[in-house]
Order: C-alpha cells, then sequence, then structure tokens
C-alpha cells in the first residue's frame, strides 16, 4: 500500500496501476477523501462503473463541495480529457453507463453538465436523491454568486 | 501544504543557504518549497510554483522516462547523482546531476520528497550543439564565415536560385542546408542529388523521371527527384558534373518549371527552389564549352563562395573542440581538448582536403589515441605528424604495431571505410581487419 506511489500513477495516467495503490489505502482509511475522488476516475478508467457509482454516492452525500472544488490544474485533474474522449467515442454498448460515467466526470469540471447526464438516466431512487442534492447546490452556488 | 509541515523555519533557512538547488514536494507531487538556489538555477520564483504539480517547476526527461521519487517508492533507495536535466523558465534544457529521498512521517508513511540537484558541468554532444553559437551545425567565428551567416540570413526571404562555390571539404552541403533552413520552404521537403555519383545514362531519368518502356530496365512509372522536390527545395551538388547534352532539360525546368519524364510527351510544372553547388572553376568549364553560360546564369542568381579552411585558420581551434566532442562520444573516450604542438601543426597545415580532412584527422586521432584526457601527436595520421615526436618512448614491437595498425587506418580512411576493399588490398580477411580494430579501440 503505498498511496504517493498512486498518486505518482494517477499524475502519469497510469490509472491500472493506481488503482491498486488506491484500494489498499481505502481500505485502510476509508474517511481519505482525496483517494476516493480519485479512485471514482480510476474506477471509471478501468470501466468499473458500478464501483464507482458507489463511491461517488458515498462522496456526493457526506460532501459534494469537495468534488465540486476539483481544480483542473492545481489539482492535476484528467477529468477534462477523460470527458472529451467519451464524448466522441463513437462505440458504446450501455448508453445508460456512459451517461452515469459522465454525470459522474462533470461534477469535478461542471455541474451543469452533470446535471444534464444525470436526467438522461431513467429515474431511481438514487439517481433522483443525486439530482435533488445537485439542483439545490447549484441554485445555492447561483445564489452565491 | 505548507513547507513548515515538513520542516521547521530553522531548517529551511539553511536549505535556502545552499549551494544546491533543493526543492520538496508533498505526497500529491506539488511543490511546498523551492530554495534560493533552485529557483537561480530555473529562474522560477517560488511564489509562481508553490502549489503546483512538480513536473510544471521540473520539466525533466525524467517525468517521462521514470520519475526519481517514484523509484525510490518502489525500491526503497536514494537517488544519488542522477544525470538529468531541468528546464529554465525560458525552456533552455539544464543538465543536472540530482539526488532525491523521500520524507516519511512517524509510521513510516510516505509523505513527500525532498531533491536536490547541481548544474552538471560534463555537457554532452547534443547539448554542445545547442548551446554554443553554431549556424545551422556549421562551425566558424572568423570574419569570412560569420559574414557568410549574415548573408544566409540576409537572403532567407528570397526564393532565387543559388550557386554555392568551393573547395571540396569545405562544407558546401552545410551551407545548402543552412540556406533551406532559414527560407521560406524550409519545412517543405529537400532533395539531394549528387550529380557525379550517377552514371549519365541514368541521371535524366533520377531527375526527371520516366515511364513505363521508357529504356530497357523502366519496368514500371517513376517520378524524379524534380517532381519530388514539388514545393520544396532540390540540391544539385557537383552540377558541373552534369553532361552538356542535359545541361538544356536543366535550364527548362529551372527557367520554366516544366519537363517531362522520360518517354512520355506531355509536359509537367513543379514548383522548385534550385540550390546547386561545384567545387570546380565553372567560368573556366563555361569557356571550355563544358557548362553552359545561360545555365550558370540561371542558377548564380545568389552567388555563395565558401572560403578554404588555409583562409580561415581561425576557426580551426573552434572545428577542432567540435569534432573532439563529437567523436569523443561516438567512441568513448573522455577526450576533451587536443594539446598545443597538435594545434600548432594544424595552423602550420595547408588543409587541401578542407573541413573534412580535419573531420577525418580528429576521428582517426581519437580512435588511435591512448590518452584518456586529451590528443596528442603521436595519434595524429603520418602525413599530418610530419616530423613531430611524442614524448611517449614506444619500444621496437610498439612502433612495428604501431606502424601497421597507421597503415590500416590509413588505407580505411582513404577507402571510405570500406573494410572489404582494404582487406582486398592488404590480402587478409575481412574479420582479421574487424578483429585489429577492436583491439585498437580497446587500447
Amino acid at each position: 500500500m503505498n498511496e504517493m506511489l498512486g498518486n505518482q500513477y494517477f499524475m502519469v495516467r497510469r490509472y491500472c496501476d493506481a488503482l491498486a495503490e488506491f484500494e489498499e489505502v481505502y481500505r485502510k482509511d476509508p474517511s481519505n477523501k482525496p483517494i476516493r475522488r480519485k479512485l471514482i476516475i480510476c474506477y471509471i478508467k478501468a470501466n468499473r462503473i458500478d464501483s464507482a457509482f458507489e463511491l461517488f454516492t458515498k462522496l456526493v452525500e457526506e460532501d459534494l463541495e469537495f468534488i465540486i472544488k476539483t481544480d483542473p490544474i492545481f489539482d492535476d485533474c484528467p477529468c477534462p480529457e477523460i470527458i472529451y474522449e467519451l464524448e466522441n467515442s463513437i462505440e458504446t454498448n450501455n448508453q445508460d453507463e456512459k451517461n452515469l460515467a459522465l454525470g459522474m466526470l462533470w461534477l469535478f469540471c461542471d455541474i451543469k453538465n452533470s446535471i444534464k447526464y444525470f436526467s438522461e438516466l431513467p429515474s431511481d431512487r438514487i439517481i433522483d436523491n443525486i439530482l435533488k442534492k445537485l439542483q439545490e447546490t447549484k441554485n445555492h452556488l447561483k445564489h452565491e454568486r | 501544504m505548507s513547507a513548515n509541515s515538513f520542516i521547521d523555519l530553522h531548517s529551511l533557512r539553511i536549505l535556502d543557504s545552499l549551494n544546491e538547488g533543493v526543492y520538496i514536494i508533498d505526497k500529491e507531487f506539488k511543490i511546498v518549497y523551492v530554495n534560493h538556489t533552485a529557483s537561480e538555477i530555473t529562474g522560477i520564483k517560488p511564489a509562481d510554483i508553490i502549489g503546483k504539480a512538480c513536473r510544471a517547476f521540473c520539466k525533466s526527461e525524467r517525468c517521462q522516462i521514470g520519475c526519481p521519487i517514484t523509484e525510490i517508492l518502489r525500491s526503497g533507495k536514494n537517488i544519488v547523482d542522477l544525470e538529468s536535466s531541468l528546464q529554465n523558465s525560458e525552456g533552455k534544457i539544464i543538465s543536472v546531476k540530482l539526488n532525491a529521498s523521500i520524507l516519511k512521517d512517524e509510521s513510516d508513511e510516505p509523505i513527500g520528497g525532498i531533491i536536490s540537484f547541481r548544474r552538471d558541468s560534463k555537457v554532452n554532444f547534443e547539448e554542445y550543439i545547442k548551446s554554443s553559437n553554431h549556424f545551422y551545425g556549421i562551425v566558424g567565428k572568423s570574419k569570412v564565415m560569420r559574414e557568410l551567416f549574415k548573408n544566409i540570413e540576409e537572403i532567407s526571404r528570397s526564393e532565387a536560385n543559388v550557386l554555392i562555390t568551393g573547395e571540396t571539404g569545405v562544407g558546401k552541403e552545410m551551407v545548402a542546408n543552412a540556406i533551406k533552413e532559414t527560407s521560406k520552404r524550409r519545412g517543405k521537403i529537400f532533395v539531394k542529388v549528387n550529380c557525379a555519383a550517377l552514371p549519365d545514362a541514368l541521371l535524366a531519368s533520377e531527375l526527371f523521371g520516366h515511364i513505363r518502356g521508357a529504356f530497357t530496365d523502366a519496368v514500371k512509372d517513376r517520378i524524379g527527384r524534380f517532381e519530388y522536390a514539388n514545393g520544396g527545395t532540390i540540391f544539385l551538388d557537383e552540377i558541373s558534373e552534369i553532361p552538356i547534352n542535359m545541361q538544356s532539360r536543366l535550364l527548362r525546368i529551372i527557367q520554366e518549371g516544366t519537363f517531362e519524364r522520360l518517354g512520355e510527351s506531355v509536359p509537367r510544372k513543379v514548383n522548385v527552389r534550385v540550390i546547386a553547388a561545384t567545387n570546380k572553376n565553372i567560368e573556366s568549364e563555361i569557356k571550355a564549352k563544358r557548362f553552359r553560360e545561360d545555365l550558370f546564369y540561371r542558377l548564380n542568381v545568389i552567388p555563395f563562395h565558401i572560403p578554404p579552411l588555409r583562409e580561415r585558420k581561425d576557426d580551426i581551434v573552434f572545428l577542432v573542440n567540435y569534432f573532439i566532442r563529437k567523436y569523443a562520444g561516438k567512441y568513448g573516450k573522455t577526450i576533451e581538448t587536443a594539446d598545443s604542438e597538435i594545434m600548432e601543426i594544424f595552423f602550420n597545415y595547408d588543409w587541401p582536403g578542407n573541413v573534412r580532412e580535419l573531420e577525418n584527422v580528429i576521428e582517426y586521432s581519437l580512435v588511435r589515441s591512448k590518452r584518456e584526457d586529451y590528443l596528442c601527436v603521436c595519434s595524429l595520421p603520418p602525413n599530418i605528424r610530419d616530423n613531430s615526436k611524442c614524448n611517449k618512448i614506444l619500444s621496437l614491437k610498439e612502433i612495428e604495431i604501431d606502424e601497421k595498425t597507421e597503415t590500416l587506418l590509413a588505407l580505411l580512411r582513404q577507402n571510405n571505410w570500406n573494410k572489404t576493399k582494404v582487406a582486398k588490398i592488404l590480402g587478409i580477411n575481412r574479420s582479421t581487419i574487424h578483429r585489429k580494430l577492436k583491439a585498437q579501440m580497446k587500447k
């Protein structure tokens, strides 16, 4: 287990290697928010959308702003490039999974686009909860400005 | 996270007073501290970089090929004196030697890393080329060469044809490269043709192309060098070797940009800038009716004459250093300079083969040199060494071996390092030459 090594792998976009390190760190310390944030991205890159969504739901419940406040430059966030790849990929076996991944990734960059992708998903209790929370935060941010 | 969370204020002051560059990163690989020397070497202010990812600071090739901190995390061993490079604020590459280690918390968990570095005085050949004032690879600081470089820059906006004259080995091709590189066509194709290297029968087909059936061996259509160079530049070396009967076709393509492939009657059009070169006195060739006057005027729109090395001896010292670095790298030697006796011989020699001859002499001497620190007279080829004696006392057997090796190397040099040809001349096996060269290299 090595958080720092995982961070390096993440920085050079070796998501599978980073995932192995981060999973161990998370198992030992489930409260580590920076690791959970990166794990969501690693799971999406590893096409483990369910695992990513499970972590994402917990983090949204706990501290949604922690995701929103990600700075693409200072946090070296790879989401813009992953979003670009996903949005421009023609091949898709499951449109709902793609929308779910894009909904999660967009929250790191732009809440409006995140809401757009979550709205396209079939309604269920968890998705509705997330959408409700995102709308509230969006309105709150608008109000703050 | 601030630097103070890693290290106390007193220690930070100590780091700031060091002559080595130091920077500290946190476990997210973000810069938390940069000392005064690191900032001075890179020209990057700490305030502009603190909090950013470390690769934004060092921009090292190590970020791509293997981050030193990652290596320590994997192996558990600290990095000492690793050769690397950094980029300064202007994007210039700086060779450095670096040390790296991991910072750990009380429970032995990595929480960051510390990297120290100093400039690496041993600069490799590529960096030497980049850092020294060479003009597109041409070495020369004498007045005539500086004038030549100025003229090349002055014509950079022109599309006119160029004729380069100069003795053999002065670097006409290098000048042609520089003309192309400074021109508007620098990103376009650059085709080089040595007109003397092709037999007359092949030259027309090579330059203009042919269609299937144009001659016995023309089994399929083939484009010529001019067509291939369309939109770019063509360099016609040894232009005076083109037979007079083909010169009219060349004149037409230069004048009008049109030509026909051999065996074809459809005219084709190309847009090619021509740079030609010759080591002959072209006026004498015109007088002797071996070169068309109209073609000469078409080519000689911008004339360049490269002076022979004997007329720019000031450049010898720069050329010697340049070639020593070039071949020291190639042959794995640590030689960095030539002794004063060699330089005196070089200054008194006329260099009929010009820069190419000097280059060959340096390569020969480096291969033969038994010293590790500088080139000495004993390693020079016999024709250059003349009567100079080396301080080293050799036994009779050593002299005999030396002479044999010298003969072998001289023959190789004369025959463009063609070992098969030399083996035939000496009546020995090709593998024997390999063995002898290998033994010589080990010395």
